[in-house]
């Protein structure tokens, strides 16, 4: 059996072992019995997150006297009842938190400021990835860590790739060249469902690879508009790329699960997607065949091109309520986070799910057992550039909706290009945004 | 009874009923109101702006989409719902073999929650999944293989008819219960004097029956205004906000881009179309039954 050894992003320090086993604390020598409740974005964590799931599972089986109880919803209703709870200042003990919500939690004095426990722990501190703690990182002081890394990018099915005679594409030339093979071949090129505008993933990465970074904060500013030269660019690749039949021809809708539903059955050649499906797709039965990388460059982008996506999605984060009334359960809170981000949970995170973890660690994988998985490393591993932070997650919260409408809008045809930049400069005005 | 008939004691009695009207239904209106004149994110402080928020809704092509869309919906249901459910009231109104269980029938998609509605039409409408176009392309009548849902042009009519069927049987029990209060000596007499069905449909049922229709235009005026979830679970809106209506773009608003205020102020523009709407039909309504009286 072939295997081989591969990094995630540096090696892990001898004294990470004693972060992850000498972390101080309490509860495993209390009697008292100590409820966590526990809010995530998505509806059926078990199955949908088991990496999230299996964590809390281990750590409860070795602290008996603890529960955490998972509460999983959708994220638009996730987002819903987090500020409802917000409002009548009930929010969970720890919850998972869009960035936009999250900071006005935080100006609400609603959300721990969680600096000191951790920094305390400087091996801690530092056994997370580049950029990884300063997803919510206000003045210094950090309120949260991502729930995982926004790894996106396009996956391939190299089968049917094989069948049409054609290679994975790595420019956006090639990418075209594709579609309209795979199109005369009768299959869907890339599977997407824009029922879910927040399902662009790629796309943002391609945007990246326009300026999006050179732009954005004169936009935001009020310096620049959305329709400029190299905007309108990005948003003719899209135009192109819907003209040539890229997508499925029920787009409008499907869903992001549907879409993936399409490509799990071999009924598309590409998915726009991201790391957190490769557990999916390496109990697949076409394993073998799956690849993956950040998407094509362009010869007419604008700037570096070798830009790939190892951002921090959006965080977790505890509440301030606990942190000042129940000191023993934030401590409990603690402990688990740093299970969690530490050598055991990160163990089960990677090795057991085949989730990239957001910490530092050195894994052994059997490329036969988990050939996505071992791919999906080499990607992490590759000396592209990557942004902090997404562009959506970059964007004030207001603009994000319409950001993703504007991108969808192409993709079904809505918009041209240009329209599409004029939406995002309506917006902004229609938002208040450049009051 | 006489203990009933004293005012005070008729305050009492009501009470409690006026307190559950004034605290869910009267206070939520003023307090929409007074949040569309604030920006709020649905956390934190409220900051007054004024009219800020319906000025740029005029500013906004997406509301006056979901403005537009939500008229198609009116008047479709407005052209189609009344007199189909009138004339389902009529048919079913003569007792035949199999006309309980009809009604049974027509009655049952107004029971089934919207979103299980909206999950049924989607296997129905779907362009490429859809079982209507499955048959229409059987038929060889590819050309009326539309995008029923999911493309710019069909989708706020498709959400219509799906609507209308959903609410059919309600409206169609509310003209058979109309229908059942006219008494049959007048058709006997209508039948006597010579007039034939269609003229006793015409000259008789349907001019006793102007208070039972004006209840259904308002109850299809308001109903327009508060669609949701069928729009929701259809298409979310889409594609590209092109099937929002005034309610689901206001739950968009509110709670998908965190603008309280400018989703009440959406919510604060439905309520007074929609209130407009039936007074001034009510108005136009009870006149002309005032001037029927008088002559």
């Amino acid at each position: 059996m072939m295997k081989k050894a591969l990094k995630i992003l540096g090696c892990i320090s001898a004294a990470m072992a004693f972060v992850m086993t000498g972390t101080p604390v309490m509860a495993e020598d209390s009697s008292e019995q100590i409820t966590i409740t526990f809010w995530e974005h998505i509806a059926d964590v078990e199955y949908q997150a088991p990496q999230v799931w299996d964590v809390v599972q281990t750590y409860m089986e070795l602290h008996p006297n603890v529960t955490i109880e998972i509460n999983g919803a959708e994220i638009e209703e996730h987002s819903t009842r987090l500020k409802l709870a917000a409002q009548s200042d009930s929010l969970p003990d720890l919850f998972y938190s869009r960035t936009p919500a999250a900071r006005d939690m935080i100006k609400e004095g609603l959300i721990a400021d969680l600096t000191d426990d951790l920094t305390a722990d400087e091996d801690f501190v530092n056994g997370f990835l580049n950029g990884m703690t300063d997803i919510l990182n206000i003045d210094g002081k950090i309120y949260g860590i991502p729930a995982e890394i926004q790894a996106n990018g396009i996956w391939y099915n190299k089968v049917l790739f094989d069948q049409c005679g054609l290679e994975i594409p790595e420019t956006y030339d090639e990418l075209l060249n594709c579609c309209k093979v795979l199109r005369k071949n009768g299959i869907t090129p890339m599977a997407r469902g824009t029922k879910d505008s927040f399902a662009v993933w790629c796309l943002t990465n391609m945007f990246c690879r326009f300026g999006f970074y050179d732009h954005i904060d004169n936009i935001l500013a009020g310096q620049e508009k959305w329709n400029n030269e190299d905007f309108i660019k990005f948003f003719e690749k899209l135009e192109e790329m819907t003209e040539a039949g890229m997508w499925p021809d029920n787009v409008t809708s499907l869903g992001y699960a549907e879409s993936k539903e399409l490509f799990v059955a071999g009924n598309a050649a590409m998915l726009d997607s991201g790391v957190w499906d490769t557990g999916t797709f390496d109990s697949c039965e076409f394993k073998d065949s799956i690849y993956f990388n950040w998407g094509p460059t362009f010869s007419d982008g604008v700037g570096n091109q070798e830009i790939s996506m190892k951002a921090a999605s959006f965080p977790y984060c505890v509440s301030a309520k606990v942190k000042e009334e129940d000191p023993e359960k934030y401590a409990v809170i603690i402990d688990f986070l740093k299970f969690y981000y530490g050598q055991e949970g990160t163990k089960i995170i990677v090795e057991d799910n085949q989730c990239i973890a957001i910490t530092k660690y050195e894994v052994d994988i059997d490329e036969e057992e988990h050939p996505v998985f071992a791919r999906v490393l080499e990607k992490i591993n590759d000396e592209w550039e990557s942004p902090v932070f997404a562009p959506n997650m970059y964007l004030p919260g207001d603009i994000e909706p319409a950001y993703h409408d504007a991108i969808t809008g192409v993709l079904n045809g809505v918009y041209t290009a240009e329209e599409a930049c004029d939406y995002l400069d309506n917006q902004m005005v229609v938002l208040g945004l450049l009051d | 009874m006489r203990w009933l008939s004293k005012t005070s004691n008729k305050i009492i009695m009501l009470l409690p009923t006026m307190v559950v009207y004034l605290v869910f239904i009267i206070m939520p209106v003023f307090v929409t109101i007074y949040y569309s004149l604030t920006k709020f994110t649905g956390i934190g402080e409220t900051v007054f702006i004024g009219f800020k928020n319906y000025q740029n809704l005029f500013k906004d092509p997406v509301f006056f989409m979901a403005l537009k869309n939500t008229c198609i919906v009116l008047v479709m249901t407005l052209l189609i719902l009344l007199p189909l459910s009138f004339t389902l009231a009529v048919l079913l109104e003569h007792k035949f073999k199999g006309s309980e269980l009809m009604k049974g029938m027509i009655f049952a998609p107004y029971v089934i929650t919207p979103v299980i509605v909206g999950v049924i039409w989607i296997f129905i409408l779907d362009p490429h999944i859809g079982i209507l176009n499955a048959i229409l392309r059987a038929l060889h009548l590819d050309a009326l293989a539309l995008e029923w849902i999911g493309g710019i042009k069909m989708t706020a009519y498709s959400v219509s008819i799906v609507y209308i069927w959903q609410v059919l049987g309600f409206y169609t029990t509310i003209f058979i219960a109309g229908l059942r209060q006219i008494s049959s000596d007048i058709h006997e007499a209508s039948q006597i004097d010579g007039a034939s069905k269609l003229q006793d449909i015409f000259f008789v049922t349907i001019p006793m029956l102007k208070e039972t229709i004006t209840i259904e235009i308002v109850l299809i005026i308001t109903g327009a205004f508060k669609i949701f979830e069928t729009v929701q679970q259809l298409t979310n809106g889409g594609p590209s906000h092109t099937s929002e209506v005034l309610v689901t773009y206001m739950y968009f608003t509110t709670f998908t881009s965190n603008r309280y205020g400018y989703g009440m102020a959406v919510a604060t523009i439905a309520f007074l179309f929609s209130a407009l709407c039936s007074v001034l039909y009510l108005k136009n309504a009870s006149s002309q039954m005032t001037q029927g009286d008088s002559r």
